[in-house]
């Protein structure tokens, strides 16, 4: 169930219970209401039976009954009764019944409200009070009483509650779309932080960020917690596996060494056997060196060009090839790729490296902009790569050569397509031109 | 006509006496066993005639008690119904413009 719901399930239970509480109540204080108001009406009218008394021949009677043609009319509703020492009077409204007065011992001279049953079994409200008659009405102990039928006391409560009925269901109405707005207002900030969240997962938002009612700052801080938790650890494991890697060139290099002295030393097979072994452990370092790169790479990571052109290029001329060749760089002031700083080094230093080998006086490196695309080339005076195994080294990604030429465009390649783009080899007539495209 | 004549008998004679007279009859008359209660006269009445009884008279005729009610339908017609006091069976029913 969502939490709206539940939220409004139970705000409705409670309107619900508050209004029932409410018409229950109001009925009680309405009921007692009409029965005090009958009470003082009947009191008036037991007073009026009081003071009619007289002594007849035949003992107590009521020479002035009370005005009201319910106490004449049979069964008519409103009934008084006197009990005396000589005998009981009744109204003609009680015709052939009596009231069944209990039996009182307070004899207080108070007036007691009863419930009786009545004519036609009627639950009659009935005002009893016991006096002391005068010698003129014949001394001694008498009751008076005067009962009204309750079914109206009754019918004006239950009229009361179908006139507050409407009331109620109006309120009901009010109170219930009062609920749901506050509801619809109140829980909008989740709504929000779901938003956020799904933001979080398609990329659109780094952080949930602070910009939460009190109420969702700490989910939302325990969330960007997490986040930061699990990019470090992430960041920490890639390094490691990079680390792994790179740790890992060294040796291989220098397995490859032992086989070229083995296959100096006459043993063809056995360097051949190694040399077969540690090209392989190569592929899977050169991969994994990748895939770290790619995992690195942010999407706003960029790298300036020129500046790692220049700062390769300071490096290389202090090498034994790079001092004697001509290096000519050019590239844009300015020009970005978007590439991690260390990689593009990486894949232009293998190029450059490359170029320094063969190159008979000359290296040139330069950039262009082509459309969306950025072309990074690296060109040397060298003797070149015939065409046909132009396209063989890129076919099997250069790694097939046994020259430290291949090994180079495997790296750059690598790099370039881990990126988006791609490496071409082109003649230079005289020289090869090796392009990194990136995009 | 006998029964108008008995209740002009009974006016000419001093109504809050007949008056007086009137429950205690009917009061004795039940405690003797004589009549039914008036909640079974007036029942019987509301199946034969429904509607409101404002009037209720007990007689005396031809040695027999005989409850005489006055009604009005919901309609708005008055009736004069005669009812046996002691079986509780309809003697005469007419409508109060016919005599």
């Amino acid at each position: 169930m969502s939490l709206r719901m539940r939220l409004a399930l139970a705000g409705a239970i409670a309107i619900l219970a508050a209004l029932g509480l409410a018409a229950f109540g109001l009925s009680q204080l309405f009921g007692g209401h009409v029965e005090r108001r009958a009470v003082a009406e009947m009191s008036v009218q037991l007073d009026q039976v009081l003071a009619g008394l007289e002594r007849g021949e035949d003992g107590l009677t009521l020479a002035r009954p009370p005005a009201d043609p319910r106490f004449r009319q049979p069964y008519g509703g409103l009934y008084w009764q006197i009990e005396g020492a000589d005998g009981m009077q009744r109204s003609r409204s009680l015709w052939d019944s009596a009231l069944d007065l209990p039996v009182d011992d307070l004899g207080d001279g108070g007036i007691h409200v009863h419930r009786l049953i009545g004519p036609q079994g009627a639950t009659l409200l009935v005002l009893e009070r016991s006096v002391m008659l005068t010698a003129r009405l014949g001394g001694g102990p008498a009751r008076v009483a005067v009962g009204m039928e309750a079914a109206e006391l009754d019918a004006a409560r239950r009229a009361f509650i179908a006139d507050l009925a409407p009331y109620l269901g109006l309120l009901a109405l009010v109170l219930t779309g009062a609920g749901w707005a506050q509801l619809w207002i109140g829980l909008r900030p989740l709504q929000g932080l779901g938003a956020r969240i799904s933001a979080l997962r398609s990329g659109q938002a780094e952080r949930v960020g602070t910009d939460w009612p009190v109420e969702l700052r700490p989910v939302a801080g325990e969330i960007d917690a997490l986040l930061t938790a699990r990019e470090a650890e992430t960041d920490r494991a890639r390094a490691r596996a990079a680390d792994l890697a790179h740790g890992l060139k060294t040796p291989l290099q220098a397995l490859m060494g032992e086989a070229a002295r083995l296959r100096a030393a006459g043993a063809d097979q056995q360097a051949d056997g190694i040399e077969d072994t540690a090209r392989a452990m190569r592929r899977i370092v050169d991969r994994e060196l990748a895939r770290a790169r790619t995992a690195a790479r942010a999407s706003d990571v960029s790298a300036d060009v020129g500046q790692v052109a220049e700062r390769l290029l300071a490096v290389l001329r202090r090498t034994p090839d790079g001092d004697r060749l001509d290096w000519r760089i050019d590239i844009p002031q300015g020009m970005r790729v978007a590439l991690d700083p260390a990689d593009l080094s990486e894949a232009l230093g293998a190029l450059a490296e490359n170029a320094a080998r063969h190159a008979i006086s000359c290296v040139t490196v330069s950039a262009r902009a082509q459309e969306a695309r950025t072309l990074l080339s690296i060109t040397d005076d060298g003797p070149g790569i015939p065409a046909d195994r132009r396209a063989a080294l890129i076919a099997r990604h250069g790694r097939a050569d046994e020259t430290g030429t291949g090994l180079g465009l495997a790296i750059a390649a690598e790099i370039a397509e881990a990126a988006g783009g791609k490496l071409t080899l082109s003649d230079a007539a005289p020289g090869l031109t090796v392009t990194l495209v990136l995009p | 006509m006998i029964c108008r004549a008995l209740i002009l008998t009974a006016l000419l004679t001093g109504p809050a006496l007949a008056d007086r007279d009137d429950q205690d009859r009917a009061h004795r008359a039940l405690e003797a066993g004589e009549i039914l209660p008036l909640s079974q006269i007036l029942a019987v009445a509301g199946t034969v005639r429904p509607g409101r009884v404002i009037e209720v008279e007990l007689e005396r005729e031809d040695g027999r008690w005989v409850y005489e009610l006055e009604l009005v339908t919901p309609e708005g017609v008055l009736y004069e119904m005669e009812i046996d006091a002691a079986t509780a069976t309809v003697l005469d029913l007419e409508r109060e413009e016919d005599d």
